[in-house]
């Protein structure tokens, strides 16, 4: 090694480092200035169903090799875009370059109006018409369900309750199932320390997006910090803005819930773990999970901070199908379903488990 | 966190970071501080009521609406939202049993 390599080293990387700092100055003006909107949701799709405020969507795909058509939809509180949030790192696109019929459902942001929705309403007067909806667009018998956190709680009430949805497959992402093993950030609602009413505004009936955002940013108080650090690190990259605040856009971009599905979620979920102690009711019907006999995929994030292991996982012995197959995927809650541990590990498994469990056209 | 080719002042960030972030989260995220935050919005809930009053006084005595009247506006517009979203929803019932028969 000649003398003077590592101070040679120590001057390209300072060069390097000024480089960048000033490709990043220059970006980060232009993005402040011009504010350009987050790019999510570019994969083509068609508006097929809607009613009031929710939303269906069919992925446009001229090669669909496989049935049933799969039907991708998110909890109340968060936006479909989950599902594809950016080229390269979408759902959508992947499922519909392996050749599946894709669909995505979204609830809406609520106002007032939805302000006295029930679980059961938004299941029975949204979700149901939707699934035929997609049945007669694709003139299937079945539809495959994929749906992430409380959207997989949901699912499971319908299909616990009612026999007469027609699903060929399940995939669950991330379903919370036994509150014993909720984190923390919502134990003092499972102690009942804390009502589901005092979150409720009573001028429009819903607990308010704000409240939402909130109980989400305590668990990480440091995450906004985190976010911009990150972006200014990268800011010289040409493919990292895009994918950034696009990703950055779902995460914090939550919705108000309706009264009455929040105090459902509390006290029958969280507080009294319904869905555990089989008393779990959906509208005046019982929920019976042993109804539910689909194959079923249930994804489990290992370090997952809102839905912990624990609280997924016993699942798995309480659904009436004896097809369920369980993957563990590294990273936390939403690592499982975007970013690199969702493209390397949870996307080919789910992709090879839905191609095992469908039929070719 | 950032990956191991990162520059020297995001390693030093990502340190300090990690040193605060566990003891703050766990004291964000405990029932405790959950329950405070709680009461923090109650009392402040409590201490404007009486403050909007006055406000609301005084504004009705200008012949202006106050905070309270938009939210009772509000209230029922929301009222008539909810009944008509109903509507559409038993129609919609309505025309997906109609077409299950067929």
């Amino acid at each position: 090694m000649k003398p003077l390599e590592p101070a040679f080293d120590v001057a390209r990387g300072v060069r390097r480092e000024v480089e960048r700092t000033q490709l990043r100055a220059r970006r980060g003006i232009k993005l402040v200035a011009r504010r350009p909107p987050p790019k999510v949701g570019m994969t083509p799709k068609e508006e097929v169903w809607s009613l009031g405020k929710a939303r269906l969507w069919r992925y446009r795909n001229a090669h669909v090799r496989h049935a049933p058509p799969v039907l991708l939809l998110l909890g109340l509180v968060g936006d479909s875009a989950i599902f594809d949030i950016h080229p390269g790192n979408s759902w959508a696109e992947r499922l519909v370059a392996e050749g599946f019929d894709v669909f995505l459902f979204d609830w809406g942001a609520p106002g007032p109006a939805e302000g006295d929705h029930t679980l059961d309403t938004y299941l029975s007067d949204y979700l149901l018409p939707a699934v035929d909806a997609v049945r007669r667009a694709s003139a299937a018998d079945e539809v495959t369900l994929g749906a992430y956190c409380m959207g997989a709680l949901m699912i499971l009430l319908l299909l616990g309750s009612r026999d007469d949805v027609p699903v060929g497959n399940l995939v669950l992402f991330t379903p919370p199932c036994d509150f014993e093993h909720s984190p923390n950030f919502i134990r003092a609602y499972r102690d009942g320390r804390i009502g589901s009413s005092d979150a409720i505004d009573e001028t429009t009936g819903l607990v308010p997006a704000d409240a939402v955002r909130a109980m989400f940013r305590l668990l990480q108080p440091t995450s906004d910090l985190v976010q911009y650090v990150t972006l200014w690190e990268n800011l010289w990259r040409d493919d990292f803005v895009d994918a950034h605040r696009a990703v950055n856009h779902w995460a914090w971009n939550h919705r108000a819930m309706a009264g009455p599905a929040f105090t459902e979620m509390i006290v029958q979920y969280v507080q009294d773990n319904a869905l555990m102690s089989g008393e779990a009711r959906l509208g005046d019907r019982r929920v019976d999970l042993e109804r539910v006999a689909a194959p079923t995929m249930l994804i489990v994030a290992e370090r997952d901070e809102f839905v912990p292991p624990a609280c997924s996982e016993p699942l798995a012995a309480l659904l009436g199908s004896d097809d369920v197959e369980v993957l563990r995927v590294p990273g936390g809650h939403a690592g499982a379903l975007m970013g690199s541990a969702a493209r390397r590990v949870t996307m080919p498994k789910v992709v090879d488990w839905l191609g095992r469990h469908a039929r070719s056209l | 966190m950032a990956p191991a080719d990162s520059p020297a002042w995001r390693r030093a960030f990502d340190s300090v970071e990690r040193r605060v972030a566990s003891p703050l989260e766990s004291a964000t995220s405990s029932p405790d501080f959950q329950v405070a935050a709680q009461t923090l919005r109650s009392a402040g809930r409590a201490i404007g009521r009486p403050i909007n009053g006055v406000v609301a006084w005084g504004l009705h005595l200008a012949g202006l609406p106050a905070h309270a009247d938009m939210r009772a506006l509000t209230r029922q517009l929301g009222d008539v939202q909810r009944e008509l979203l109903a509507i559409r929803r038993d129609l919609a019932n309505a025309d997906r049993e109609r077409r299950e028969g067929e």
